[in-house]
């Protein structure tokens, strides 16, 4: 069992610092978040971003969920190594990693054991799981899609069936409650879209349990290409 | 909820298809309009179950977009808990055969024409919900005792317009264009 990825929580975004820990959510787990810290060389460009990699509340929640992440408090973390045991060994730590400063990289200055005592309870993201997003999320994921944010194309999700360098998304996803109503002319909006870029707007809902044969269902939604 | 049909929307031809495609014994037009109308803006999602919308869109598929053997069916919901208003408890659709296939990948039928394509006419106005289109495809297989893999939406405003969308079971990989 490899150890858990560090998920940081900082200011209500899911941040992960650690690249190989970024390449194994990728490859592994088939979560590629968004890189969205600017390259020290090049502060101004956009184009290309480096660490720190966002991920979205949906992948942090399934990332814990399946035990393979936890998620630290950093807030926590900071207050904790500046409170604790009096004898300025984090000054001590700040100092001694300063001295040596050649370039801007962030000192380390935490212990591992401090950081596990910032790590959030599984129970932290337990309202996520409820949600439509992350049920229509999980049930994707589970189905080997890569999925991205949705707000591109005014929907939760994008879906990918594969590594989202390497394919176009399928979907416009949105997930809904079991009896949730939407209005008929958010179909007509998104399904044209949807088809005039090539995808399908795709909605779904869990079943509650009871007497049908699956839990999930799904549907997609084209224009007819015609009317 | 009371069920409420006004009688004016009393549906006249629940016999058989033939006999409801017959253009003859339909009051489609004239002072109805104006009430249909006010009544329509009144209660949107009532009109999923107006039967005249099924007419309306029928006609919109025979005469614009040249389909044929087109016919009107009244199928019985297996879950009317999903509807808040049903006509009797049951949905109206219209069945009918494009003039072409409606996918590059679709198969002809054995006379080499396109195959028959159920359309569940709708107002603009109205919601939808997964719980309702699940309640539509498992009606609909009831009926036909075959699965169902794709239904078209047939959606009408009050500007004439009709607009038609597919509406597909589970996950299908997207439209090639071309």
């Amino acid at each position: 069992m490899p150890a858990p990825v560090d998920i940081s929580y900082v200011d209500g975004e899911y941040l992960v610092f650690d690249i190989d820990a970024v390449k194994a959510l990728r490859n592994e787990h088939h979560i590629s978040g968004i890189l969205v810290g600017t390259l020290p060389q090049v502060p101004q460009q956009s184009v290309f971003l480096g660490l720190p990699l966002q991920l979205m509340p949906e992948e942090a929640a399934l990332l814990v969920h399946f035990g393979v992440a936890r998620v630290l408090d950093e807030q926590a973390s900071h207050d904790l190594i500046l409170s604790e045991d009096g004898d300025d060994s984090a000054k001590d730590r700040i100092t001694a990693a300063e001295s040596g400063l050649q370039t801007f990289v962030t000192p380390a200055v935490t212990q591992p054991s401090d950081r596990a005592e910032a790590t959030l309870p599984e129970s932290s993201i337990a309202p996520i799981l409820d949600t439509p997003r992350f049920q229509v999320y999980k049930y994707l994921h589970g189905k080997g899609f890569f999925l991205s944010p949705g707000l591109r194309f005014g929907s939760q999700f994008l879906a990918y069936p594969g590594d989202p360098l390497r394919y176009h998304s399928h979907y416009l996803v949105r997930g809904l409650a079991w009896d949730e109503d939407f209005a008929l002319l958010d179909l007509i909006g998104s399904g044209r879209l949807g088809t005039g870029v090539k995808k399908a707007w795709m909605i779904g809902g869990r079943v509650p349990a009871g007497a049908r044969r699956e839990d999930y269902a799904s549907f997609c939604v084209e224009w007819a290409g015609f009317g | 909820m009371a069920h409420h049909q006004p009688p004016l929307h009393q549906p006249s031809f629940r016999t058989s298809p033939t006999h409801v495609g017959s253009s003859k014994s339909r009051p489609m037009y004239g002072s109805r309009g104006l009430a249909d109308r006010a009544y329509n803006a009144a209660n949107p999602q009532n009109n999923l179950i107006n039967s005249d919308l099924a007419h309306r869109v029928k006609r919109n598929l025979d005469l614009q977009h040249l389909w044929t053997e087109l016919s009107i069916h009244r199928v019985p919901v297996l879950a009317p808990d999903a509807f808040e208003f049903l006509d009797g408890g049951e949905l109206v659709f219209v069945l009918g055969r494009p003039a072409d296939r409606l996918y590059a990948t679709d198969e002809y039928d054995e006379d080499g024409l396109p195959v028959h394509e159920w359309i569940l006419p709708v107002r603009t106005e109205s919601t939808w919900s997964i719980q309702r289109t699940v309640a539509v495809f498992e009606s609909l297989e009831a009926y036909t005792r075959a699965p169902v893999k794709r239904v078209l939406m047939g959606m009408y405003t009050d500007d004439s317009t009709v607009v038609y969308y597919f509406v597909h079971k589970g996950l299908i990989k997207p439209r090639k264009h071309g």
